[in-house]
């Protein structure tokens, strides 16, 4: 599985050589330039939705049993 | 504490200058904070081995007081002096890490402690009321704490796999990473840990909702 989305992704490329070469202060508005928006891959994307079903589920779970020991 | 660490280094203005030490301080962290989770399972062996019933200790100081006569005063007292620690910590970066969500989600609300209250009131006060409301919490009379402490570390443990996978996405970007996009030796690792963290994880979780229904 491979994490990386696409070379570039039109706006947003960082300068790495000048970010390296400021100041905490300036090193601040310089690394503040938005990026694109990420653009997974489908793999990627099934691995997120895995994700987001897996939290669902069993934060679902923890929530009840919570619930669940205080009630009881 | 995945979410503190990025924004305390962003507050404190940490730059690629400052990554070696970095990399030296969440190795030093992570190494004491392992070596104290283990301390604190070896100090409450005991219990186990003298058949304490730990289900009808209410808290670490139920925990404490029922080792005192297995272990001796020292011991426990330690024992004690550890919780309190513990809780110090976690107190502090959890009310911070809330401030610096909060700095993040709304908009002038500030995003550091470097401002006065004066200046950043939205952020000192998610920071400041998070703790007061954890200790109001704590001094109601009969609040299952270790409840409350056992579901609230599960429901993190649960929740951390989208923030592992979400930093192994940032990680692996050259866009954004540049030079220092991660090397495949340590994709190897990193998924090992959020795979690791994921089933362990999980298996908490459905073992205690299974307990339920027995």
């Amino acid at each position: 599985m491979s994490l990386d989305g696409p070379a570039l992704r039109g706006v947003g490329h960082a300068d790495h050589a000048l970010i390296d070469g400021l100041e905490p202060d300036q090193i601040m508005a310089a690394a503040s330039s938005p990026f694109g928006r990420y653009r997974a891959s489908c793999g990627m994307n099934a691995v997120v939705w895995a994700v987001r079903a897996f939290v669902l589920i069993i934060a679902a779970m923890v929530v009840y049993t919570f619930i669940m020991s205080i009630t009881s | 504490m995945l979410s503190f660490q990025q924004s305390e280094a962003a507050d404190e203005g940490m730059t690629p200058r400052d990554i070696r030490q970095g990399r030296i301080d969440t190795a030093v962290g992570t190494v004491l904070a392992a070596l104290a989770g283990g301390a604190i399972v070896v100090a409450a062996a005991p219990l186990f081995t003298h058949g304490i019933d730990t289900s009808a200790l209410g808290s670490g100081t139920g925990f404490a007081e029922a080792m005192h006569p297995v272990v001796g005063r020292p011991a426990a007292a330690l024992f004690v002096v550890g919780l309190i620690e513990a809780g110090a910590v976690a107190m502090l970066t959890i009310s911070a890490s809330t401030a610096y969500a909060v700095g993040e989600v709304a908009a002038g609300a500030g995003h550091s402690f470097n401002p006065s209250l004066r200046q950043a009131p939205a952020f000192h006060a998610a920071n400041i009321g998070l703790a007061a409301m954890a200790a109001g919490i704590v001094l109601i009379p009969g609040t299952p704490l270790l409840s409350i402490t056992l579901n609230a570390n599960l429901l993190a443990t649960v929740l951390m796999p989208p923030a592992l996978l979400f930093i192994l996405i940032m990680a692996n970007d050259p866009e954004l990473m540049g030079a220092r996009v991660n090397r495949r030796s340590t994709n190897v690792v990193a998924i090992a840990v959020a795979v690791l963290v994921t089933l362990a994880g999980s298996a908490a979780a459905i073992v205690a909702f299974v307990g339920i229904f027995r």
